[in-house]
């Protein structure tokens, strides 16, 4: 299987606000997000990143996505490096979190049409994508109906539909049932199936072990911004279930103990 | 390039007219402005001044010279003996209206029996008013505007211009003074108040709810962004900026009275008008650019507009720099941002602008605009700036 992402040694650091140093009643001025991250993911598989709040997930999705940049080391997504050719790279990817949200006051349709021609996709392209993924999700009796207005789960829909409007190759995905209700959160999970079905890419960080275990074909578990354990899903659990290889590895690696 | 440029200035406007909030948010205070200066101010003036009761005006010892022109003023006359001219100051100062004066005994011989060369004091004509109230105020300088007509009619030696029209000053002067005074500060504030209520939602509003993220990852470059929304603002703010630059422009002459000697802004010509939009077009531009990169510091659309409430203030005293000091013309405070805004309307609204001196203004603002543009793209490549909590 060829690899369709490579992250080489990644460190990220931080620097703490006046204001999160207050919040979380410290006083370090720098935090240590990634410490020499490395893991591959290859063409096809759904890879899962595996960790607690804080351990550095939702910011080596970022320097994937290339919305941040890395202090060293290095991520080459299908074959381009996301410093050198952040806009290849995201042409390539679709990303989403559910900290990314649609205008509410436009309609799906509008929506769809702007970003596609974001994605430099022609008139012809988009029609016909829109029309394929609209009928797919059900989205076409709401086409024009206000993002505002939609239902939470219809929502969800078409944010979803909004990150593949130019079919990417590879589909990260930060948290993605992440502060999502039953409906919207049963969505996502089968979309993610779908997408695996159809071969896609998939990244997708998670801390809830279920989800992990229901569609991954690896995980890498994170603690302290490095890759503790990486490995294809039935090797890790072959022993006992995912959650308790997790914790385990937890304990023996976190400093403090739970 | 161009055609995302477009694509993202096209759902700016889109996103402004298709929320009524926001076209109400663009025109109303330019229809306030006209109704506030147009009406409520100058009735406002007129009630101060025209009361509905007229003054009581007493007066003693009232002489045969002076009573056809007091009966002439507007008020309720009255002729008091001098016992009880000290019941009508209690009067007047307790009910704050009318008036006194008080004469001396057979004052008309008193005065042409008065030899200034004897040195002696002149008889002495005592008025009492009440300044609180706006009609014995009147009153009073219009007594002593009589008074000091009446002594120089006495001991006329020469008159100043008698029966000729004395003030050269063309209508062309008078507008262009008048509106180089008051204009550059309006439209200053006016451009800047339609900027403050526009950008902040855009730039601001996008990052707090989440959907400028979106934006960010698909392969559109930063400063397409950046641009597409800082010009696409900058139509709106001048939209904005020009409805409320018309209000006033309306209401104006009704407020100063003006109407009638017909003062108004046919004086300018064309070439004027188009000198006068681009210093606002690339005003604007460097406005919106300064409150974009503001924004886009800012967490929050509430914490954005606290921060620029500063440069407003900043904004403001430069314009009106002008008004309170002369200043140097040297070529080099053309560079110096907003106030060569201000300067270069005032020279447009006085007929004295020097293109050369616009066109270095211009430049200027494209260039800080620019650089601010330049800046913004950076911020939002910035995790610090763009994720931050």
């Amino acid at each position: 299987m060829e690899d369709s992402v490579i992250i080489k040694d990644l460190r990220k650091t931080f620097y703490l606000s006046k204001k999160q140093q207050r919040l979380e009643k410290t006083k370090e001025k720098r935090r240590i997000a990634l410490s020499g991250l490395s893991f591959t993911a290859r063409r096809g598989e759904t890879f899962g990143l595996l960790g607690p709040n804080g351990a550095g997930k939702t910011t080596t999705l970022r320097i994937m996505s290339t919305l941040i940049p890395a202090d060293s080391g290095t991520v080459n997504v299908e074959g381009l490096d996301v410093v050198k050719d952040s806009e290849d790279v995201r042409r390539k990817i679709g990303f989403l979190t559910s900290e990314l949200k649609l205008e509410e006051q436009f309609t799906p349709n509008y929506i769809f049409d702007f970003f596609g021609r974001l994605y430099d996709l022609d008139e012809r392209e988009i029609s016909s994508r829109k029309s394929a993924l609209f009928g797919k999700f059900g989205i076409d009796k709401y086409a024009e109906v206000k993002v505002g207005d939609l239902s939470s789960g219809m929502r969800q829909k078409v944010s979803l539909v909004m990150s593949i409007v130019h079919d990417p190759e590879l589909i990260i995905f930060d948290e993605p049932t992440n502060g999502l209700d039953l409906i919207a959160a049963k969505v996502v999970t089968d979309y993610l199936k779908d997408l695996k079905s159809q071969g896609k890419t998939i990244i997708l960080s998670t801390h809830i072990f279920d989800l992990a275990e229901k569609l991954c074909d690896r995980v890498g578990i994170i603690i302290e911004g490095r890759m503790e354990l990486c490995d294809t899903l039935p090797a890790m659990i072959r022993e006992k279930p995912l959650e308790e290889v997790f914790f385990d590895l937890y304990a023996r690696t976190a400093r403090e103990q739970i | 390039m161009k055609s995302k440029i477009l694509t993202i200035m096209k759902k700016e406007f889109r996103r402004f007219f298709m929320d009524r909030r926001m076209i109400f948010a663009l025109v109303l205070p330019g229809i306030m402005i006209y109704f506030m200066y147009s009406f409520v101010v100058p009735s406002v003036i007129s009630s101060m001044i025209n009361e509905d009761e007229k003054p009581a005006l007493y007066a003693v010892n009232m002489p045969a010279s002076m009573r056809a022109d007091i009966l002439a003023l507007d008020a309720e006359f009255a002729e008091l003996s001098e016992s009880d001219a000290e019941k009508a100051k209690t009067e007047i100062s307790e009910s704050d209206k009318g008036i006194l004066i008080v004469f001396p005994a057979d004052f008309d011989s008193l005065v042409s029996a008065y030899d200034v060369s004897s040195g002696k004091p002149a008889p002495n004509v005592t008025v009492y008013y009440n300044s609180v109230s706006a009609a014995s105020q009147a009153l009073f300088s219009q007594i002593t505007g009589l008074l000091d007509n009446y002594e120089r009619s006495i001991a006329n030696r020469f008159d100043i211009n008698r029966d000729t029209e004395f003030d050269l000053a063309t209508e062309e002067g008078l507008v262009g003074q008048i509106f180089s005074m008051i204009m550059p500060i309006l439209l200053i504030m006016l451009l800047f108040t339609s900027c403050m209520s526009f950008a902040p939602d855009s730039i601001a509003g996008e990052k707090e709810r989440g959907t400028l993220a979106t934006m960010l990852v698909t392969p559109v470059k930063r400063h397409e962004i950046v641009i597409g929304k800082v010009i696409a603002l900058s139509v709106i703010a001048v939209l904005g900026g020009v409805v409320s630059f018309l209000g006033t422009a309306l209401a104006l002459p009704k407020m100063i009275g003006f109407e009638e000697m017909s003062v108004n802004a046919n004086v300018y010509s064309a070439a004027d008008y188009t000198l006068l939009l681009t210093v606002i077009i690339t005003t604007v531009l460097l406005m919106i650019s300064a409150v974009s990169v503001i924004s886009a510091y800012a967490k929050t659309t509430k914490e954005a507009a606290s921060l620029i409430s500063p440069l407003m203030i900043i904004v403001i005293l430069i314009a009106v720099l002008p008004m309170i000091t002369e200043g140097s013309d040297d070529l080099c405070i053309y560079f110096i941002p907003f106030y060569n805004s201000v300067r270069c309307m005032n020279a447009i609204f006085s007929f004295e602008n020097e293109p050369l001196r616009i066109l270095t203004a211009d430049i200027s603002n494209l260039v800080y605009s620019a650089v601010l543009v330049l800046l913004m793209s950076r911020m939002f490549k910035s995790e610090k700036i763009m994720f931050a909590k």
